[in-house]
């Protein structure tokens, strides 16, 4: 791990510097002064449990160590950034999540974004589909209303139609089994699309997160889980090279209510779970490390969440070069997408959104993220519309084109506060690793409810802040203007004759296919997940080929590996 | 509807009912007397009690345990009782959660009760909700303790068997052997059995079991992987072949000394319920001699039970 | 003394974000209840078997997603089984629309996002007494 210095117990000044004698004197009546105007020495603390102190200087952090701490981006230790150019040279990938209704609506949406210069798209789907299920199989009231219907291949077919899919970059959010990566993999089959050029990444492949924090996309009992992830990644490496199989996301677990060092903690945690299990499988680290991909959330805590991502950094790519010996230098980069926070949105006066939106985006860039996604203001009214959506794009556009905000590779580098609290911040975040390590690995403490419990009493310690006032929330617990009534969300939702269309689209689709051919694919896949030998998901893949749905996909795996059921922790 | 039909509904195991009067019983009082005298409990229902430390995994060995008996044409009750905030008395009842795929059958009634204060791992309504259970048409009641890893001999007083629950490698079990936990147990299972370990609990436990203190009584130590099912029909075996050698033996072939706390106890609960529900002159008097510092707790209950000849 | 309020705080349909439930079941415990609490995605007549089976006076429904949109055939179910003394309320993300609707098919109270646990105990424990007033008697 590369060592931080904590900097209280050393010796104070070093020659070139000020005096002793004048310094110690300018900073007492400093501290007298204050000591008189704010009458409290009370600490502050962040929301991770860090005191934070009125002011910060060369005694908390003196550069002394900055070659090993620091380094230039793009070398070890990575702490100001995974590449040479950070944001002078490409600023980040704009990843706006899209999914609602049909796949006609989808894809109507995606040819508006794809013409308005948008390089890399999302796929959302719906939550039928989160859950494992057909749209047949669930109310058909709740169909479309969160994402995209999409459970064959002519579905991600007609989601895609008219664009070209070869090197678009498509983040699907596509829990284990990883049925949409399968149907998109069949498209490509039938359109003679090479899986070589086919990118993107499997956005929910972190299962651990699911199981924890994100229960609606856990689908398999955990062992049969674990095995899934490791063969797609198995399968990406060797037959879809250009896709990133693995997204381990600590914005579930900070959503869920982890503090930012936990959910950090957590995702690191779980990231070397997963290099473990990769390793013995029989796969490279040396190929499997540069495929790993991170996705976090970024609250308002601004310093905080900057400390959050460069102390993650420098974390994961010492474990990277230290415990796991891998010698490539692109294994050891620490590329994340992140989200804006939710849970900091307010519904009482809510175009008060865009500003904490907008100032959640500036912690994400000033930390060094690869990918950002904004949220809309209205997200807590009800699923974002398409004109909110479009001002959190701009959010974005402003950021980087107005505020200079990419001028300068990792501007608050060297900075006295967030040094140290940078340090402080890893300090908090290997202390939670080792906690779980203690437990035997994440895959352990997850089983054993002890990340649940932790999630479960940071969160309630943050509602208990904002009911007691201590955590101001604009709108919420102070400066309420009751004048400024809710504004009423427009409500977009498909037509229930489309949603009736669909379903009758979905029957034809089950109807027409050869059916002899369907069963045998599935049968396939159940005998190659009772098999040690053999890939599951290559079997998902060439289920999703023969016409065999998502829902049926699912559920063949949810019978032989068992349903998935997370662990609450109440 | 009158109490003949209440009598009825309840007898018949009407589900509509059952959940209500089960409120009442729990709740004791007044109401609690009339629903008594509607009640007519059955001898046979086998009242068999789970305790074990937390997360030794007793709801999910109960989950596969109703699994196992319903396979096996069994009707079963199962009352969780889960601990109550010391500050406000409230409860988050969660056992249930892991039992919640029996919630559709009809031969499965899960209900969950909050200890309301008590210690000693259930709560001071759980034996009048059991006469309601036994009252019932199930064949087995489950009572899952508190579970609070302090040894829960409570449960000794409304159960006809125990099944203490251990894990691998938990200094806490360890600690219970030492404190006499075999002492409550007719069976003691391994949960987990398949982490690392196992087999040294197993073999400890068989030790303390076979100690010469214990010689009256050989508790079997049975391995189980809950969660999957592993070593559940055999733990089933034995509790139903425990319970039908239990109901033909003569009642001294238990350890008579457990029957004794077991009835001393019983006792004492419902004197003093009554106590508390009552509105006698005599209490009241005493009380305020109390209040009035003329007396001490310890000599107003002398002067009590002095004058009942207790 | 009354007995504590019994609650069951549950998810129906689809969606599984349960943080705000779980806040919600931790703050009425604090406040006294006792409370039954399930993981997500529950069935409607699950829901109505939990309400009967464990007594409880109010039923809390968290949404996030969409979900709420179930609750009137909660409120149907819940008739049709008897327990029209039960109150529901539900928290979430609940456009106005859908509120008026919910309201309605008879649901108590929406929480809103921003609600303080204090404003939600407060009239949940109103509503248990409501709830215990309008049981019918058995006995």
């Amino acid at each position: 791990m590369a060592k931080i210095h904590t900097e209280k117990n050393k010796a104070i000044d070093r020659p070139g510097g000020p005096s002793p004698q004048s310094s110690t004197t300018a900073k007492e009546r400093w501290q007298r002064e204050y000591n008189k105007q704010i009458g409290s020495t009370e600490p502050v603390y962040n929301r991770s449990g860090v005191a934070i102190k009125p002011i910060y200087d060369r005694h908390d952090w003196d550069g002394s160590h900055s070659d090993t701490e620091l380094g230039y981006p793009g070398q070890s230790p990575m702490t100001r950034g995974i590449y040479p150019t950070m944001h002078r040279g490409r600023t980040w990938s704009q990843r706006q999540l899209i999914g609602f209704g049909i796949p006609a609506d989808y894809n109507a949406r995606l040819r508006g974004l794809i013409k308005s210069g948008v390089s890399a798209v999302s796929l959302i789907p719906c939550n039928s589909v989160y859950r494992g299920f057909d749209a047949d199989q669930v109310p058909a009231e709740l169909l479309g209303t969160c994402g995209v219907v999409l459970n064959t291949v002519d579905d991600m077919d007609a989601c895609f139609e008219q664009v070209d899919i070869a090197d678009l970059s498509t983040a699907q959010n596509d829990p284990s089994p990883f049925t949409l990566l399968a149907l998109l993999l069949a498209v490509a089959k039938r359109r003679g699309v090479p899986w070589s050029r086919v990118t993107g990444t499997s956005n929910q492949s972190d299962y651990i997160s699911h199981f924890v924090a994100n229960h609606m996309f856990f689908r398999l009992a955990l062992p049969g889980a674990r095995r899934v992830l490791v063969d797609h990644i198995a399968f990406t490496l060797e037959h879809v090279p250009g896709w990133n199989p693995l997204s381990v996301v600590g914005q579930h677990m900070q959503q869920a209510g982890a503090t930012p060092a936990e959910a950090m903690a957590f995702t690191l945690s779980t990231a070397i779970q997963y290099a473990r299990d990769c390793i013995n499988r029989g796969l490279d680290p040396e190929q499997f490390f540069p495929r790993f991909t991170f996705f976090f959330d970024i609250s308002i805590s601004v310093f905080e969440e900057v400390a959050k991502f460069r102390a993650g950094r420098r974390i994961w790519e010492s474990i990277v070069r230290e415990q796991f010996e891998v010698k490539n230098p692109r294994a050891g980069r620490f590329k994340f997408h992140a989200q804006t926070s939710g849970v900091d949105l307010t519904r009482q006066q809510p175009l008060n959104n865009i500003a904490r939106v907008a100032t959640q985006a500036i912690a994400g860039i000033l930390g060094g993220l690869q990918s950002l996604h904004t949220d809309s203001y209205d997200e807590v009214l009800s699923v974002p519309t398409e004109q909110a959506a479009r001002i959190a794009i701009d959010t974005q556009n402003i950021l980087r084109e107005e505020a200079h905000l990419t001028d300068v590779i990792d501007p608050l580098g060297g900075s006295y506060y967030v040094e140290s609290l940078t340090n402080q911040m890893q300090e908090k975040i290997t202390s939670v690793m080792d906690r779980i390590e203690g437990c035997g690995g994440m895959y352990n403490a997850v089983q054993n409810g002890v990340v649940q419990t932790m999630i479960g009493e940071s969160a309630l310690a943050f509602q208990q802040r904002i009911d007691s006032g201590e955590q101001t929330l604009v709108g919420v617990n102070r400066y309420q203007d009751e004048s400024q009534a809710t504004p009423t969300a427009g409500l977009e939702r498909t037509a229930p004759e489309r949603i009736s269309t669909h379903l009758q689209t979905l029957e034809r689709f089950k109807e027409n296919r050869n059916q002899s051919t369907v069963r045998k694919a599935l049968d396939q896949l159940a005998h190659a997940a009772n098999s040690d030998s053999e890939n599951v998901y290559a079997k998902v893949v060439d289920a999703a080929v023969a016409g065999v749905t998502h829902g049926e996909i699912v559920a063949c795996l949810r019978r032989e590996f068992g349903d998935g059921a997370p662990l609450i922790v109440p | 509807m009158n109490p003949q039909q209440l009598a009825d509904r309840l007898r018949a195991g009407d589900r509509s009912v059952l959940g209500r009067v089960i409120s009442v019983a729990e709740n004791g009082g007044e109401r609690w007397q009339r629903l008594l005298r509607l009640l007519s409990p059955a001898d046979d229902t086998a009242i068999i009690g789970f305790t074990g430390s937390p997360g030794s995994g007793k709801s999910t060995l109960i989950d596969a345990l109703i699994t196992e008996l319903r396979g096996r044409e069994k009707t079963i009750a199962v009352v969780a009782i889960d601990p109550s905030s010391p500050f406000s008395g409230g409860a988050v009842l969660g056992d249930r959660c892991r039992m919640n795929r029996h919630q559709g059958d009809p031969g499965v009634y899960i209900r969950s009760l909050s200890a309301r204060g008590s210690v000693g791992g259930l709560s001071a309504g759980a034996g009048r909700v059991v006469e309601v259970l036994k009252s019932g048409s199930f064949d087995l009641v489950l009572i899952e303790t508190v579970g609070s890893g302090q040894s829960e001999v409570d449960i000794l007083e409304l159960a006809d068997m125990c099944i203490v629950i251990c894990t691998p490698n938990s200094g806490d079990d360890i600690q219970a052997i030492k404190s006499g936990i075999c002492e409550i147990a007719d069976i003691l299972v391994v949960n987990k059995a398949d982490l690392a370990g196992a087999d040294r609990t197993i073999q400890q436990l068989i030790t303390a079991g076979n100690l010469p203190s214990n010689a009256a009584r050989k508790v079997p130590v049975l391995p189980a992987v809950a969660t999957q099912g592993t070593g559940i029909p055999v733990l089933v075996d034995r509790i139903l072949a425990q319970d039908s050698t239990a109901r033909a033996a003569t009642p001294d072939r238990k350890d008579s000394g457990r029957i004794h706390r077991r009835l001393a106890r019983t006792i004492a609960r419902d004197v003093e319920q009554q106590l508390l529900d009552s509105s006698d002159q005599e209490l009241t008097e005493l009380c305020d001699l109390i209040q009035r510092g003329q007396s001490s707790f310890k000599n107003a209950a002398l002067a009590w039970m002095t004058k009942r000849k207790l | 003394m009354q007995p504590p309020p019994r609650i069951l705080v549950t998810k129906i349909g689809l969606d599984g974000h349960d943080r705000g439930s779980r806040i919600v079941a931790t703050a009425l415990r604090d406040a006294g209840m006792e409370v039954i609490y399930t993981p997500p995605w529950q069935d409607i007549e699950t829901v109505v078997g939990l309400a009967r089976d464990e007594d409880v006076d109010v039923i809390g429904i968290g949404s996030l997603a969409t979900d709420h949109l179930l609750v009137p055939k909660l409120m149907d179910a819940l008739k049709d089984a008897g327990l029209d003394h039960v109150c529901v309320v539900v928290g979430g993300i609940v456009p106005e629309v859908d509120e008026r609707d919910l309201l309605t098919a008879g649901v108590s109270r929406v929480f809103h996002p921003g609600s303080s646990m204090q404003e939600i105990s407060v009239e949940v424990s109103r509503l248990a007494q409501c709830a215990r007033e309008q049981a019918p008697e058995i006995i």
